[in-house]
């Protein structure tokens, strides 16, 4: 899967392309408007991370670029502003989806795959990670071939977790995930978390699975094998 | 009291003023001068009088050709005699009209052959009585045709003056700062008023750029704050992929990453209540107020049951109008605070209903429980803002709310608003 991250900040764009690199995507990137544009008109991607305010222009406009090339690249957007306007005119010409700063590598990483999905199947209908299969119709999980009823919450950790595999998360991290930036606070501080991850480890585990779920201690979470 | 009504006491006082003064002087100068002329018409006869004896050397009632016999009295007095020199006025019958009418007379000696003669000569007058009572009359038909009057000049100011100035009142009032148009307030061609027009277009022109810069500026500062807290967060991430961190290093970036989080935290809801404030909020729709809240109670059932935190609630269907996101903000704030503070195993009460909103819950002791409002509430345990009260004071001023609470025997915080129109 081909990446284009279109962000002025070169601190945070080293750290968007290991994370995401290490996910196994092939990412490219661009500091101004200009190389985003000419990177935007030449070449094609699955997916492109553009941050709106850019030296030079801004990110709205190499969405609309994008737009007018016949392609299935998905977009998010990504921006320091939580401005509403801002957000409705992403969407409205034709962003998929809009993440503020500051955000999770993690969060970024799940969305990323979230569009790939949705925008041309070549994400398939289904995930699978060893014996758990994730069916994207119908937001259905089995293990072992056999059906695994899982609360909203649950179902989301888990894809999470198999989104980011091997990768480590800090609680906060998973609590925005399920949570928004609202009640992420919360929820944090009451290790909620703890509690979602210990029904959804005992879940899995009763139904046939290894345990993938680890603690890292201080840290978080990583899922995968150890 | 209108300005005009203040305008129009003074006239009317200063016109009576005036009219009594007036009224006064005209009786006056008109009695003067009409006694002067009488007077100058009785000199004449005297004058003829005193003549004609002395020329013709008799006193015998003066021939008609001299006077009207009627008009003149004569009599012989003695120096021992009372009489009295000199005009006078009185009334004397009038056999021609029937009546006793006034009369200006002239008493006046003549001496003739050794003897004083008194004599008066009469000349009918002006009833200064029916003067009076014309003046009186006139005077008041004035002045009530003057108030009827004013009424008439009221109507045509209205409409022909105070249009303008309605007009730049109205404008004024419809003035939105969110929306930040000029008034574009037009000449009336009145002076007074288009100076108004004047400073007031200037200065809401002044205030319309403010804002924007204001607005801007609370943006611009939010943007410049993100980024680097991205960083920080971004960089966090990529360390805690690493496999051979020493337990120091754990320890140190998750105090970092918790400390990130307060600072953007903070920051992110600081912006929210700039943005309340300024009324960037203000797309006023219909809101099931109800649905609001289960939605968001559905979604953070979890969070309530593990804290064996028990949840009641008396939720009818209310809507009303006010900003969505607002709504958002009033609720999830309400709601975070009856959990955050609530202590394990307590309970939580909603009751909803077109007049008010109430939420009570347990809680633990405060420290300080006053102006929670107002203020940024300092918090030993640093999982939150503080500032989740503010937003929800800033949303009930916005949205034309009363809200207020009070805590019962420092374990249950009650929270009450009262959905009053504004």
């Amino acid at each position: 899967m081909k990446l284009l991250l279109v962000e002025d900040e070169i601190d945070l764009q080293e750290s968007i392309v290991t994370y995401l690199q290490s996910e196994g995507f092939a990412i490219e990137t661009a500091s101004t408007y200009p190389d985003g544009e000419e990177k935007v008109s030449l070449y094609n991607y699955d997916c492109l991370i553009i941050d709106i305010t850019l030296p030079g222009g801004t990110g709205l406009d190499l969405i609309r670029l994008l737009k007018e090339k016949d392609t299935d690249a998905g977009v998010i957007i990504i921006s320091a502003k939580n401005s509403l306007d801002d957000k409705l005119v992403g969407l409205d010409i034709g962003a998929d989806d809009y993440l503020t700063k500051p955000f999770h590598l993690s969060e970024l990483n799940a969305r990323i795959k979230s569009i790939i999905r949705r925008r041309n199947f070549k994400g398939g209908n289904s995930l699978e990670y060893k014996e758990i299969t994730i069916f994207f119709d119908g937001r259905k999980v089995t293990v072992l071939d056999k059906e695994l009823i899982l609360t909203k919450k649950e179902y989301d950790l888990l894809l999470y977790f198999i989104t980011n595999q091997s990768k480590v998360m800090d609680k906060e991290a998973i609590a925005e995930h399920l949570w928004g930036d609202n009640m992420s606070l919360v929820a944090d501080s009451y290790d909620f978390i703890y509690t979602h991850i210990k029904n959804l480890r005992k879940k899995l585990i009763d139904a046939g699975s290894k345990d993938y779920i680890h603690t890292v201690y201080g840290i978080g979470y990583q899922f995968g094998e150890r | 009291m209108r300005l005009f009504h203040v305008i129009r006491k003074y006239l009317l006082l200063t016109l009576f003023s005036i009219m009594i003064l007036g009224g006064v002087s005209i009786y006056f100068i008109f009695k003067i001068f009409i006694h002067q002329s009488t007077d100058q018409i009785l000199n004449e006869y005297k004058d003829r009088i005193e003549n004609y004896v002395a020329l013709n050397d008799t006193m015998i009632e003066f021939s008609a050709s001299v006077i009207q016999p009627q008009r003149v009295e004569q009599r012989i007095i003695l120096p021992t005699d009372n009489y009295s020199l000199g005009f006078r006025d009185t009334l004397l019958y009038n056999e021609n009209s029937g009546a006793f009418l006034p009369y200006r007379q002239l008493y006046f000696t003549v001496h003739y052959k050794n003897k004083q003669h008194l004599i008066n000569v009469n000349q009918q007058t002006f009833e200064f009585d029916d003067l009076l009572y014309i003046l009186i009359g006139s005077i008041i038909a004035l002045f009530l045709l003057f108030f009827i009057f004013t009424y008439l000049v009221d109507y045509y100011l209205k409409r022909k003056v105070w249009s303008p100035f309605y007009r730049t009142l109205e404008k004024l009032d419809d003035y939105d700062l969110e929306i930040g148009h000029n008034l574009g307030l037009k000449d009336s061609g009145i002076k007074e008023f288009d100076k108004l027009n004047e400073v007031v277009n200037k200065m809401v022109g002044k205030i319309n750029y403010d804002y924007e810069n204001t607005k801007n500026f609370a943006d611009d500062i939010s943007h410049e704050m993100q980024t680097p807290l991205a960083i920080v967060k971004s960089k966090l991430d990529i360390i805690r992929q690493q496999d051979n961190l020493s337990n120091e290093t754990i320890s140190s970036v998750a105090s970092i990453s918790k400390a990130v989080s307060r600072l953007s935290n903070l920051n992110r809801s600081l912006l929210l209540l700039t943005k309340i404030r300024n009324d960037q909020f203000h797309e006023i729709k219909e809101i099931k107020l109800n649905e609001v809240i289960t939605n968001l109670v559905e979604n953070i059932e979890e969070l309530i049951e593990a804290r064996n935190i028990t949840l009641e609630n008396t939720i009818r269907e209310v809507s009303l109008m006010m900003d969505s996101n607002l709504a958002e903000i009033l609720i999830s704030n309400l709601m975070i605070n009856a959990i955050r503070h609530n202590i394990e195993g307590g309970s939580i009460r909603i009751d909803l209903n077109s007049a008010y909103l109430l939420i009570e819950n347990s809680c633990t002791k405060q420290e300080n429980e006053n102006n929670l409002f107002d203020r940024l509430v300092s918090n030993k345990s640093k999982d939150s803002t503080g500032l989740g009260l503010s937003l929800v004071k800033s949303v009930c001023d916005k949205s034309g709310f009363k809200v207020d609470y009070h805590f019962i025997e420092h374990t249950r915080f009650q929270i009450h608003i009262q959905f009053t129109k504004k």
